[in-house]
């Protein structure tokens, strides 16, 4: 990437006086980047110090660090454990599916925009932007409007057409649908601007020859904006990568109302570390069930990253 | 590289720092004594008033104030779970749940009492039976008190009583699950409005009690078997599938948030008991809000299932203080009595005619929209000291302190199971449990018997056999040492 470049320029000896001066230049952006900084550091890396429970009988009056040692005793919950099997490959077909169809309709829809106009596509950014701001907690309801199994939209739609009435909240198997569908719906509007944004940053001038050289839109999507926005593309897909056995825990226990009939396909590893904290009341096993979504969410990254550089060392993270 | 590896050591470091900095707690109020208790109404408006008089008697009797701390009742189990989990500083909590007091032993978050009990609890002592104590006994130690209460409780299945009379309904002939049926089909051709049942429980089992885990101990027997292996409990899952199949219990009953409320509706034909039997469903027609008839189906066992109890948190400051706090309010009915109905002339009113009657104190709580305070005697703990009124007559009091005294008695009461050696397994088939444990009680499933053998499956490889034969062996030996 090219900031990359920049600063492997800069690496060249600095006086004292220029590094001051590019201090004070990127003084701006430093301030902007704070309060991500800051969020990062207190919901990442404080809570860093709870790796320690899984190898502790936790105890809370004794507290994280007066708590016993007891090894991988914790560990011996994760040997067997059908619900967590299931739960794991629930969290990786739905990551796997939001990653591919995600990531299509986002750049899709980040090429249509950059073929609007100004204004038009201000409303459009907004507007698919809002889903964004709305709590799962909220969605959880307005999905009921359409779902809800006696008085809903669709069933109403279906019934008065004939149909028998579907049971939306006993039968597992419309889920993985539905909570793909509700995925898109929050997340693909912030992604497409980010998309958006790095086609903005393309050389208009490369448009324009191609237009003289007889290019439809279609080729110049291909040739032009698809490659511009690759990095981004990748970088992008890295961190997703990272994350694929996190799954959005407010999603997947508010829309399907966490009713037990859906388990089968609603189930994901965040749901199930609730459950078992909830209802076993036991901090150290359902930490080690976390700490293992860590550390496979760690290994993955950096596989990811290695196999990027050994091919691309551009598009690589770091 | 060897700065930017400074850097971020350093940052770690500190990040490490923080959280532990904030570690340090703040001191209690050393004379106050806090107490979470569940919401028994969602009114409380009368708070301040209640706590006003009641800390008036605490305070000239010890000279400390007593907080209270009401949680609702549908969030109770897991607001309690993350205030003892992260080890908030309080001293009284009401409890329910027999797994979660067992949890709360094991992880040492609440007190030992027996020492505090000889000291500060002579009241509590001479109020409480001898086999409630059995209930709440973990290995040799008493970790909580256990409420008065029915320990022995008299179950019945309720009918709305309009629709009983308009259709002609025999509800005391029914003596199965099945013989309802009839009935729920009546219902559910006649009346749209109206739910057959939400699911209701069928005749006590005389033989067996459940555990959270999948276990289940046969009385006669004297051992602990799958919940699979008992034929009674399946069959009435099964029965209650077929419910739910014909449209007899509510397609959504799995996501509705408030059953309770929803069941105070009044659009439901056949519901559970609430809480127990009376002859005359006033209990039942006074906690639902209409006019109740109830077959009565049987007692259960005495044993340490459940139960109302109250514990002290290993958190607390000051457990002497916490313990004379309890004990006075077992000790002064005036006080036990004004923390359940409230303060006279707003809460209740005294019915001096009954009064006289009965020769003790009967009171009228204000009901409905008016009632801004309730807390049941049972949560609180002293139930035999209850003023008379049509939460509980005095007659109906005295016959749940006979019922105690002839309940048949498990013969597991006092038994603990110690699940440290297969603690995997037993975690696993305890969430397995939770999991399936509604979809059952409910019948929600789309096939029975394909449900029913996934479920065993499960239990199957988590290792339920393991569990059952550890609990049967330390069942034995605890027998020896009896």
């Amino acid at each position: 990437m090219s900031a990359k470049k920049t600063t492997k320029k800069a690496e060249a000896p600095l006086s004292q006086s220029s590094r001051a001066s590019r201090f004070k230049k990127s003084l701006p952006l430093t301030i902007m980047a704070l309060p991500a900084f800051l969020y990062i550091f207190i919901f990442n890396y404080i809570p860093l110090y709870g790796l320690v429970l899984p190898f502790k009988d936790y105890k809370p009056r004794l507290g994280f660090l007066g708590s016993k040692w007891i090894g991988f005793k914790n560990f011996e919950f994760l040997l067997n454990n059908e619900q967590l099997i299931h739960a794991v490959k629930n969290t990786l077909m739905y990551n796997v599916v939001f990653i591919i169809l995600g990531t299509a309709i986002s750049v899709f829809v980040a090429l249509m925009l950059y073929e609007m106009s100004r204004t038009s596509v201000k409303i459009y950014q907004t507007a698919i932007f809002v889903p964004h701001y709305i709590s799962w907690v909220i969605a959880a309801y307005v999905f009921m409007v359409f779902l809800d199994m006696d008085y809903g939209i669709l069933n109403k739609i279906i019934t008065s057409l004939g149909g028998d009435a579907v049971l939306w909240y006993n039968n597992p198997k419309y889920w993985p649908v539905i909570l793909t569908i509700a995925h898109i719906w929050k997340g693909f509007g912030y992604s497409a601007v980010i998309y958006y944004s790095a086609l903005m940053g393309l050389d208009e001038s490369l448009f324009e020859a191609a237009e003289l050289d007889g290019a439809g839109k279609l080729k110049q999507m291909w040739y032009i904006s698809l490659p511009g926005i690759r990095n981004m593309i990748i970088m992008l897909f890295i961190m997703h990568i990272g994350k694929i056995f996190n799954a959005d825990f407010g999603m997947f226990y508010n829309i399907s109302l966490n009713s037990p009939l859906l388990y089968k396909t609603t189930d994901v590893i965040d749901t199930y570390i609730y459950r078992t904290l909830i209802e076993l009341g036991d901090v150290g096993l359902s930490s080690s069930v976390s700490m293992l979504q860590a550390v496979l969410g760690f290994i993955l990254v950096i596989t990811t990253n290695t196999i990027v550089n050994k091919i691309d060392s551009d598009s690589a993270l770091y | 590289m060897k700065k930017l590896l400074k850097a971020v050591s350093v940052f770690l470091a500190v990040s490490m720092l923080v959280p532990m900095a904030g570690c340090g707690k703040k001191a209690a109020d050393d004379n106050v004594v806090t107490m979470y208790m569940m919401k028994a109404i969602d009114s409380t408006e009368s708070y301040d008033l209640v706590m006003e008089k009641a800390n008036a008697i605490i305070k000239e009797k010890l000279g400390y104030t007593l907080d209270l701390k009401l949680i609702e009742q549908g969030n109770y189990a897991e607001k309690l779970n993350v205030l003892v989990s992260s080890a908030e500083p309080m001293d009284l909590f009401f409890l329910t749940d027999n797994s979660t007091y067992i949890n709360y032993i094991e992880q040492d978050s609440i007190l030992q009492l027996d020492d505090l009990l000889k000291k500060y609890g002579s009241a509590i002592m001479a109020k409480v039976e001898d086999v409630a104590w059995d209930m709440v006994r973990y290995k040799d130690g008493i970790y909580a008190v256990k409420n008065n209460g029915t320990y022995s409780i008299a179950k019945s299945m309720v009918f709305k009583k309009d629709l009983v009379e308009k259709y002609g309904f025999d509800y005391q002939s029914v003596e199965t699950l099945e013989d309802l049926e009839p009935y729920f089909k009546m219902i559910k051709e006649n009346e749209p409005n109206i739910y057959p049942t939400s699911g209701v429980t069928p005749k006590v089992s005389e033989r067996y009690i459940s555990n959270t885990d999948g276990t289940v101990f046969d009385n006669d027997d004297d051992k602990f078997i799958s919940i699979f292996d008992c034929d009674e409990i399946v069959d009435s899952w099964r029965t209650r599938a077929d419910f739910y199949k014909k449209g007899y219990i509510p397609k959504d009953i799995l996501s509705k948030n408030d059953l309770a409320g929803e069941l105070k509706s009044g659009k439901y034909a056949v519901m559970n008991d609430s809480g127990y039997y009376t002859e005359d469903a006033s209990k039942s027609s006074n906690y639902y809000g209409f006019p109740c008839v109830e077959k009565y189906t049987g007692n259960t066992m005495i044993s340490s299932v459940s139960g109302a109890r109250m514990c002290i948190s290993s958190t607390s400051t000051h457990p002497e203080k916490a313990m004379q706090v309890l004990n006075l309010i077992w000790e002064d009915p005036e006080l036990s009595n004004t923390l359940a109905y409230g303060v006279e002339g707003v809460d209740y009113v005294i019915d001096e005619e009954r009064s006289a009657q009965i020769g003790s104190k009967s009171v009228i709580p204000k009901s409905g929209d008016e009632q801004h305070w309730a807390i049941w005697h049972n949560f609180i703990g002293p139930l035999w000291d209850q003023w008379d009124s049509s939460w509980n007559r005095k007659d109906s009091l005295e016959t749940m302190q006979k019922m105690n005294a002839e309940g048949k008695i498990a013969k597991c009461l006092g038994f603990t199971f110690d699940s440290e050696p297969v603690k995997a397994s037993f975690a696993q088939c305890g969430a397995i449990y939770q999991e399936c444990r509604q979809i059952f009680a409910y019948g929600c499933m789309d096939n029975f018997d394909e449900y029913l053998a996934s479920a065993k499956q499960k239990f199957e490889t988590s290792g339920l056999d393991k569990v059952l034969e550890e609990m049967n062996k330390q069942y034995s030996e605890w027998k020896k040492n009896k």
